[in-house]
């Protein structure tokens, strides 16, 4: 039961804060790649006041004044597949666990005791220390009531914030809209694919690639002047409206354009390769999944985003690889030590802005009580975590009880998914949860 | 009655089945009309027997980037596109992936599979890839036994194979079909090896219960809960929507999605429900031709196919001797193939990687192909594949630099080769504002790029 500290590199000790470099008709300016009329207009009135040149980030810009407003930082960890709550944060003192598990079940020097009640997977040692330290909530029962046991239709609520949204909009992209006077596709970035929880209502926030490679940095520009020339004819005026999916194909590349322009520089590949090795030379088995071992890398470049003065307000990254109906012995562990290790990592290359930055996890079910003989099939209530200097450490919601279970023998919901999206954004960022998840009851108190 | 084969019509047809037209397979079209290019497009006695890459001598193996080139490759040279581009199809729906299954060697098996299956009854689609080994070990369906039933694949079966979330089916049914579909194991022929070749039923690990599925009961097997499945209307329906959205794009209109339901629930068969599709009025409304954002993998097929792209052949080389081959040529100075990892740098570098959808539920749709990673992704790509054309001796790379200085000229000659008859002003003023005067490569590279990310080439 020991709390390993782990061998961190330095490379992001003595970060310096880069200056951002932001094009005048960039950063503000951006059409989302889905479009829509809001998004449209402004960029049509920006484009007409832009000089065109790069200017330097100065303070009176409408994303300066949101960071002057307190901005808190949310990073939101997706645990791709369904977290298996029931042997991350464990009961370890209940029977009923033993018998639910059976051969499943986690021993005592696989457990590290948080309190009289429950034991986190060992494989989290930064996790317990948080614990200790007061930065770690864990929430119990989190679920959506009468949800599916579908990855697709489960992930799809979860984005939207509820069973019942009446919209394609995302929780994140509306809690920014609250948090942000003008909000602008830059407001969230998602690492990878753009997660649609950041869909906005006529916007929608950036999606970068893993390994930070775009388009129209200084030596791109000075090689292919025929493609600069040829795209300010191709991308022209944006048609205000128009919302065919050619013009989208337009605005797409007009974003790029305008996120290159921002950010161009900003991550550093040396960092992120560093965070890469986090993970050292692991042994995966054959024919045992754990996703694809990018999250202290894509962590990595959250940290660079954060600390080179972007004004982004939410990251969305993917963990995947959860999804453990087979060989759970073998994946979660290696699963749950990627997960602890990126956050570490992650933390120490924040320095001073880590006390900005709150991680919350999200997943889109718990996985079923019973042991299946190798894994567990889908559930409904899980566990998730929110982590930071900020947060109010300690259990919320109340834990699914133990002796009664739903009607597919899946964990009770004790905590509705709009009371844990509605308490994290209105703590982060102060918006009223309504706005963000209508019908939220009690939305949990998890920031200070 | 079919559609007028007007040349924008056949063209779009082409893109749409069969990896896009040269302007002489769309005047074929024009002259044979809709109906009879459809027959001919899914003839399969003009169909070629697809082989595999050679492996690594003493070894059963091979790269990703082999099985992916081989994919591509065999789109490329067949004389039958439309037949393997269902096949990407189904491997799509059945969206298998090497970051679990590991071995290229096993979803190559399920490729030629779904190739030969795929055109046939769908019930035969359904038993075949029960026994297929890379779908055993992508779902688990491998370690399901009695008594420990594992609910991956039966879920994804009703959810994404058959019948749609929650469309007909409950959980019970979910629980009801894994117990059916206990007992599979994969086969190790050679015995020493760790090849896996066949799928077996283990008789000590079937669930012989009784149990109740879709209201019906019985000691149910794998086979009899599919036979149960295809009789659904539900499946009809779900079907017949898939195949819709992947090749028109669109959300069809109920009264087109319940005839092309009726068609495929007649017998169950794939190409007179792809027939019924692209012969139908509604496959050539406005909304449908601007209705698809091409996959990446597809944009790279249309663009080897139609700028005459040589690709090593796999069958003769493995990567590596492909690679030595290369630089030898290159030093010599002699012509030579694209460099070997060409096509599975370039789909990767626009997001997508053949065998490694990046869930069950297969590839991106649409907008999801639009987000600031993936544009700036083909933008990216579409400079690397500039610098594959440029080849003074390639006839193709010939044409092109010869129509640098006619902008009108360029930007048809690229457009069709993309197989696009149509295209706006603004396209055709990006192209013209690329060139650069005294230098042709940049003009083509640059003239390329432009028209490879135009909205036009963007949309299938």
């Amino acid at each position: 039961m020991n709390h390993h500290p782990l061998v961190l590199p330095d490379a992001h000790r003595d970060s310096r804060r880069r200056f951002l470099k932001l094009g005048s008709a960039g950063l503000l300016a951006g059409a989302s790649a889905l479009g829509g009329a809001r998004a449209i207009e402004r960029l049509a009135q920006l484009d007409a006041g832009a000089d065109g040149d790069t200017v330097a980030y100065l303070p009176g810009t409408q994303l300066d004044q949101a960071i002057a407003e307190a901005g808190l930082i949310l990073v939101v960890i997706e645990l791709d597949g369904g977290l298996d709550g029931f042997n991350t944060i464990v009961p370890y003192q209940e029977g009923a666990y033993r018998d639910l598990r059976e051969a499943g079940a986690l021993g005592d020097d696989e457990l590290i005791a948080l309190d009289d009640t429950y034991a986190i997977n060992a494989t989290m040692p930064n996790l317990a220390r948080r614990w200790d330290e007061g930065d770690l909530a864990i929430v119990h029962g989190v679920g959506i009531e009468d949800n599916s046991l579908s990855h697709f239709t489960s992930v799809d609520m979860w984005n939207r914030g509820s069973a019942e949204s009446p919209d394609e909009t995302g929780w994140i992209a509306r809690a920014l809209e609250g948090a942000v006077t003008d909000v602008d596709p830059l407001a969230g970035v998602s690492i990878g694919y753009l997660s649609p929880a950041m869909y906005g209502d006529g916007w929608s926030a950036v999606a970068l690639p893993d390994d930070g490679a775009l388009p129209w940095s200084a030596s791109f520009v000075e090689r292919h002047p025929g493609i600069v020339a040829a795209y300010q004819q191709m991308l022209g005026a944006p048609a205000s409206g128009d919302m065919s999916l050619g013009q989208q194909v337009r605005n797409s590349q007009q974003l790029v354009r305008s996120v290159a322009d921002s950010i161009g520089g900003v991550t550093d590949p040396e960092s992120v390769m560093a965070a890469a090795d986090l993970l050292g030379d692991r042994e995966v088995p054959d024919d045992v999944w754990v996703g694809d071992g990018l999250l202290p890398a894509r962590l990595s470049m959250v940290a660079d985003l954060i600390t080179g003065g972007l004004p982004t307000r939410a990251y969305h990254v993917v963990h995947g690889g959860f999804d453990t109906h087979a060989s759970q012995k073998a994946a979660l562990p290696l699963l749950l030590t990627e997960l602890d290790a990126a956050i570490e990592g992650f933390h120490q290359a924040l320095g001073d802005d880590a006390d900005r930055v709150v991680i919350a996890t999200r997943s889109e079910f718990g996985r079923r009580p019973d042991w299946n003989g190798s894994g567990t099939d889908h559930g409904s209530a899980g566990v998730q975590f929110v982590i930071g200097p900020r947060v109010v450490g300690g259990h919320h919601g109340e834990p699914s009880p133990l002796d009664r279970f739903d009607r597919d023998l899946n964990f009770l919901v004790t905590t509705d998914v709009r009371d844990y999206l509605g308490g994290l954004t209105h703590g982060t960022f102060g918006v009223d949860p309504e706005l963000v998840v209508p019908g939220a009851r009690t939305p949990l108190d998890l920031i200070a | 009655m079919a559609p007028t084969a007007t040349p924008a019509n056949v063209a779009h047809l082409l893109r749409r089945a069969a990896f896009g037209g040269t302007p002489d397979e769309i005047q074929h079209g024009v002259d044979i009309g809709i109906d009879a290019l459809v027959d001919e497009l899914y003839d399969r006695s003009n169909a070629p027997v697809l082989g595999g890459p050679k492996t690594v001598p003493g070894t059963y193996n091979y790269g990703s980037g082999v099985l992916a080139h081989w994919f591509v490759r065999s789109c490329v040279a067949s004389p039958t596109p439309a037949i393997e581009r269902v096949m990407w199809f189904w491997s799509g729906h059945f969206a298998t992936s090497l970051v679990k299954v590991d071995t290229p060697d096993l979803l190559h098996h399920q490729f030629l599979t779904l190739r030969h299956l795929g055109l046939g009854r769908f019930d035969d689609i359904l038993k075949a890839i029960t026994r297929d080994p890379a779908m055993n070990v992508w779902l688990d369906l491998w370690l399901s036994a009695v008594g420990n039933p594992n609910e991956n694949f039966a879920r994804e079966l009703l959810e994404l194979f058959s019948m749609g979330e929650g469309n007909g089916y409950t959980q019970a049914d979910v629980v009801a079909a894994a117990r059916a579909f206990t007992g599979y194991g994969i086969e190790d022929l050679e015995g020493t090896s760790s090849r896996p070749v066949g799928v077996t039923l283990e008789r000590a690990r079937h669930d012989y219960g009784e149990k109740t599925f879709l209201g019906n009961t019985g000691s149910f097997d794998g086979d009899d809960i599919i036979d149960l499945i295809v009789k659904r209307r539900e499946c009809h329906e779900f079907i017949a929507g898939r195949f819709w959205q992947r090749f028109a794009g669109t959300t069809p209109r109920p009264e087109v999605l319940a005839e092309l339901a009726d068609v495929f629930g007649s017998n169950l068969r794939i190409d007179e429900l792809l027939r019924a599709m692209l012969i139908h009025d509604a496959f050539y409304e406005d909304d449908v031709k601007e209705g698809l954002i091409s996959q990446p993998v597809e944009l790279v097929i249309r663009t080897v196919r139609g700028f005459d792209l040589e690709l090593f052949d796999e069958a003769a080389f493995t990567m590596e001797e492909a690679s030595d081959r290369h630089d030898a040529d290159v030093e010599a100075g002699n012509r030579t193939f694209l460099f070997p990892w060409a096509v599975s740098s370039w789909t990767q570098a626009m997001s997508q990687e053949i065998g490694y959808p990046p869930n069950v539920a297969g590839w991106p749709h649409n907008e999801s192909w639009l987000d600031s990673n993936r544009a700036a992704g083909r933008l990216l790509a579409s400079i690397e594949i500039g610098w594959g054309l440029i080849d003074d001796e390639h006839p193709v790379a010939a044409r092109l630099f010869d129509l640098s200085d006619n902008p009108g000229a360029l930007t048809a000659e690229l457009m069709s080769r993309f197989g696009v008859v149509e295209w706006s002003k603004q396209t055709e003023a990006a192209i013209a504002a690329a060139y650069q005067r005294d230098d042709p490569y940049q003009t083509l590279i640059s003239s390329f790029a432009v028209a490879f990310t135009s909205p036009e080439v963007t949309l299938a």
